[in-house]
C-alpha cells in the first residue's frame, strides 16, 4: 500500500497538467480576467466618486463665497438706497417748504396789492362822495376838477393819520 | 460487500479478514463496477512500464472532467458579476488568491500562481469529494497520487526559488545568512533534508487523512457483520454517518492545507529572507 507505482505517478501528472491547461482556458483566464477588470472598474469608480466629491465641495465653497459676496453687495445697495431715499425725502421736504413759503409770500403780496387798490378806489369813492355832499350842501355844483386836489390832499392826510 | 465480507469476516479469519477486506477495498484495482479496465504495459529499454488505466486513474479523470465541466458551464458567458454556481466558484478562487496565494507568495507572483494553486485546490478537493460518493473511489487515498502532487509542489518550489532569486543565489540562501559559520556543517544537511521532507510530509498527510476516514467508516460498518447483530446496525450507521460528515469537512480541510502549504513553500523559496 505504501509503495510508489511509476504508472500512477505519470498518470497523475498527465491528468493534473491536462486539467490545469484546460481550466486555464475555460476558467482561470475568464474568471480572473473578469475579476481584474471588475476590481479596476470599482477602483476607478471609487476614484471618480472621490474626485466628484472634491469637485462638489469646491463648487459649494465657491457658491457660498459668491453668495456671501452677493449678500454683502445687496446690503450695500440697501444702505445706499436708504441714504438716497433719506436725502430725497429731505430735499422734497425742503422744496415743499420753500414752495409753501413762496405761495404764502405771493398770497401776501396779492393781498397787499389788493388792499392798495382798494385803498385807491376807496379814496376815489370818498372824494366823489365828499364832492357830491359838499355840492348838495352848498347848493352849487362844485367844479370837480377844481376841488379834486383839495380833497385828495385831505384824504391823503387822513390816510396818513391812520 | 456483504456476502464476501460475511464469509471472510465471520467464518474464516475473524477480524483479520475484515481488515484485509477494507485494505483491498481502499487500494487501487484494475476494475470498476465489475468492468475490467485496460491494462497498458510495455517495454522501454529493458524496463517494463506499467501505464494501466487503473481505478484511481479513472477517478482522477472523473474529478478532472467534473471540474472542467463545472467551470466551463459557469464561465461560458462572461459576466461582470457572476451568479449562482459561478459566484460560489469565484468566491473560492478569490479566497485562494487573496487568502492563500498573495499573503504567502506576495502580490505579483501570488497573482501569477493563483491559477496553479486554484487547480491544486480544486483538483484535490474534487478527488476527495468523489471518494465520498458510493461506487466511486478516492484517488487521493493512493500514496502514488499524493506523492505525485507533492512532487509537483516540490518542482514548483525549486523552479520559482531559482527563477526569482537566480540559481546561485537560491542555493546560497537555502541556509539563512544569519546562521553563524560554525553551525553550517549541521545546517546545510538539515536544510537539504528539509527540501525533501516538506513534500514528503505533504504527500503523507493527504494520503493518511483520506485513507483514515474511509477505514473508519468501513470498520464501523464492518462491525455489523463481525458482531452479526441487528443491535449493532443503528449504532454503527450512526457513527459511520458522523464520520462521513467529518470526512466531508476533512476533504475541504486537506485540500486547503495542501494548497496553503504549497503556496507557503513556494513563497519561502521565492523570498528566502522573510
Amino acid at each position: 500500500m505504501l509503495q510508489l507505482e511509476p504508472g500512477m505517478l505519470v498518470w497523475t501528472w498527465i491528468t493534473f497538467v491536462a486539467v490545469l491547461l484546460v481550466l486555464w482556458k475555460v476558467a482561470w483566464k475568464p474568471l480572473l480576467g473578469a475579476v481584474e477588470s471588475r476590481e479596476n472598474r470599482i477602483n476607478d469608480s471609487l476614484q471618480k466618486a472621490e474626485n466628484a466629491r472634491q469637485e462638489a465641495e469646491k463648487l459649494l465653497a465657491q457658491q457660498q463665497e459668491k453668495l456671501a459676496a452677493a449678500q454683502q453687495e445687496i446690503q450695500g445697495m440697501i444702505k445706499e438706497a436708504r441714504q438716497t431715499a433719506e436725502k430725497m425725502r429731505a430735499d422734497l421736504l425742503e422744496q415743499a417748504r420753500a414752495d409753501a413759503e413762496k405761495v404764502k409770500e405771493r398770497a401776501r403780496s396779492d393781498i397787499e396789492k389788493e388792499r392798495d387798490m382798494m385803498m385807491v378806489s376807496l379814496k376815489q369813492e370818498v372824494a366823489d362822495l365828499v364832492l357830491e355832499t359838499t355840492s348838495k350842501l352848498l347848493g352849487v355844483a362844485v367844479d370837480k376838477a377844481r376841488h379834486q386836489k383839495i380833497i385828495d390832499d385831505s384824504i391823503a392826510g387822513f390816510g396818513q393819520k391812520n | 460487500m456483504s456476502s464476501a465480507l460475511l464469509r471472510s469476516g465471520t467464518e474464516e479469519h475473524g477480524e483479520g479478514g475484515l481488515g484485509e477486506y477494507i485494505l483491498h477495498h481502499l487500494s487501487d484495482s484494475n476494475q470498476w463496477l465489475g468492468t475490467h479496465l485496460p491494462v497498458i504495459k510495455f517495454n522501454l529499454l529493458g524496463t517494463e512500464i506499467d501505464l494501466s488505466i487503473t481505478l484511481h486513474v479513472l477517478m482522477l479523470w472523473f474529478a478532472g472532467a467534473l471540474l472542467i465541466l463545472m467551470f466551463w458551464l459557469s464561465f461560458r458567458k462572461p459576466r461582470m458579476v457572476p451568479r449562482g454556481l459561478a459566484g460560489v466558484l469565484e468566491t473560492v478562487v478569490l479566497f485562494v488568491r487573496d487568502e492563500i496565494a498573495i499573503p504567502n507568495i506576495g502580490e505579483n507572483l501570488g497573482k501569477r500562481l493563483t491559477p496553479f494553486l486554484a487547480t491544486v485546490f480544486f483538483f484535490i478537493l474534487g478527488c476527495n469529494l468523489l471518494g465520498l460518493i458510493p461506487i466511486f473511489s478516492t484517488a487521493t487515498a493512493n500514496i502514488s497520487v499524493t506523492a505525485s502532487l507533492a512532487l509537483v509542489t516540490f518542482m514548483m518550489t525549486q523552479l520559482y526559488g531559482m527563477k526569482e532569486n537566480g540559481v546561485v543565489a537560491y542555493w546560497k540562501h537555502l541556509v539563512p545568512s544569519s546562521v553563524p559559520w560554525f553551525l553550517l556543517p549541521i545546517m546545510i544537511p538539515i536544510e537539504i533534508l528539509s527540501l525533501f521532507t516538506k513534500p514528503f510530509a505533504l504527500a503523507m498527510r493527504l494520503f493518511a487523512n483520506m485513507i483514515a476516514g474511509h477505514t473508519v467508516i468501513y470498520a464501523l460498518l464492518g462491525l455489523i457483520i463481525v458482531l452479526a447483530s441487528y443491535v449493532a446496525a443503528p449504532v454503527s450507521v450512526a457513527f459511520a454517518m458522523a464520520i462521513y460528515f467529518l470526512e466531508l469537512f476533512v476533504a475541504f480541510l486537506q485540500a486547503y492545507i495542501f494548497t496553503i502549504l504549497t503556496s507557503l513553500f513556494i513563497g519561502m523559496a521565492a523570498h528566502p529572507e522573510h
